[in-house]
């Protein structure tokens, strides 16, 4: 599993694609695109087809999941995960009392698909802390879950305007960059 | 001193207890004038920080107090990086974000070791 995180409009996206790509060519493997996100209003379509339009390059499978992850047990092909806030802010959102049941199956799905998983996410903690409780909830919960993924994932990357900063990982993860 | 700071709910306090050993009290936005144990970490230092008129005084204030508390123990500073978000619309917490700043730069100048963690990964930014 590769973990990939950064702020807004860092780079994250296609370095994670970039890493999919070096890893399916690699392997001879499929390319499998996990979208979370759920188009509710015109700038999230807007923010949707752009994605699309970067990875129109290459051939990619996109399979929608945004609350549950069964589908991705199905597949086989090296899969890009994105991205863990939205997914997060989803199963919030619709299942605010049994959420904690999706993130455990989160967790199992990582660490079933471990050799062939990509997961990107946002860095949203280094901020004054909110003051509306369920803000700070989803921090925290964002923050529990990044922890479980670092410590979990074979290599780890922050990504800040471009600049690929590698926290862990085997050499060979070097590769990507 | 050792600093350690990094992202809120990233893993500094469970990392700053692996670097202790013996006796240790831990202070949460208070930092004491004397203790019983010969370590004392001191978490969420940002929240000590009161609004005044100079956020540079007000650092240097606080900086003090952590300065006389190390010649007596050891004392060890998380601080939650508050830098990088959206500038807060509340005054207070506009120079708390500043003061925070310029304490962590002060920080960072008069500690042993200074180290990021991020998601519970530690990085050294200075000492060994």
């Amino acid at each position: 599993m590769i973990f990939i995180s950064g702020g807004v409009r860092s780079g994250k996206s296609a370095f994670a694609e970039t890493c999919a790509q070096s890893l399916a060519e690699r392997y001879q493997q499929p390319l499998i695109y996990a979208a979370t996100a759920v188009a509710f209003d015109e700038e999230m379509q807007q923010r949707i087809q752009r994605h699309q339009y970067d990875r129109a390059t290459h051939q990619w499978q996109t399979i929608e999941v945004p609350y549950h992850l069964q589908p991705l047990y199905d597949v086989d092909g090296i899969i890009l995960l994105e991205c863990v806030t939205t997914w997060v802010s989803n199963i919030l959102y619709k299942y605010p009392t049994t959420w904690h049941d999706y993130i455990e199956q989160f967790k199992k799905l990582c660490l079933h698909k471990k050799e062939t998983l990509i997961i990107v996410s946002n860095e949203l903690l280094h901020e004054v802390p909110s003051k509306y409780a369920e803000t700070e909830q989803y921090r925290q919960i964002l923050g529990k879950l990044h922890q479980w993924l670092v410590q979990e994932s074979d290599a780890a990357y922050a990504c800040t305007f471009g600049h690929i900063h590698q926290w862990k990982g085997a050499p060979t993860c070097k590769d990507f960059c | 001193m050792h600093f350690i700071f990094g992202g809120a709910y990233n893993g500094k306090t469970a990392y700053a207890l692996s670097q202790v050993s013996g006796d240790y009290t831990v202070h949460t936005g208070f930092i004491p004038t004397t203790s019983d144990t010969p370590t004392i970490i001191i978490r969420h230092v940002e929240q000590c920080i009161q609004q005044a008129q100079d956020e540079v005084a007000e650092a240097t204030r606080i900086m003090n107090a952590l300065t006389a508390l190390c010649t007596k123990y050891d004392v060890i500073v998380i601080g939650n990086d508050i830098s990088r978000g959206v500038v807060p619309l509340d005054a207070t917490q506009r120079f708390q974000r500043d003061c925070a700043g310029r304490l962590y730069q002060m920080l960072v100048q008069h500690a042993t070791n200074v180290t990021q963690v991020w998601y519970g990964i530690p990085q050294t930014i200075k000492g060994e």
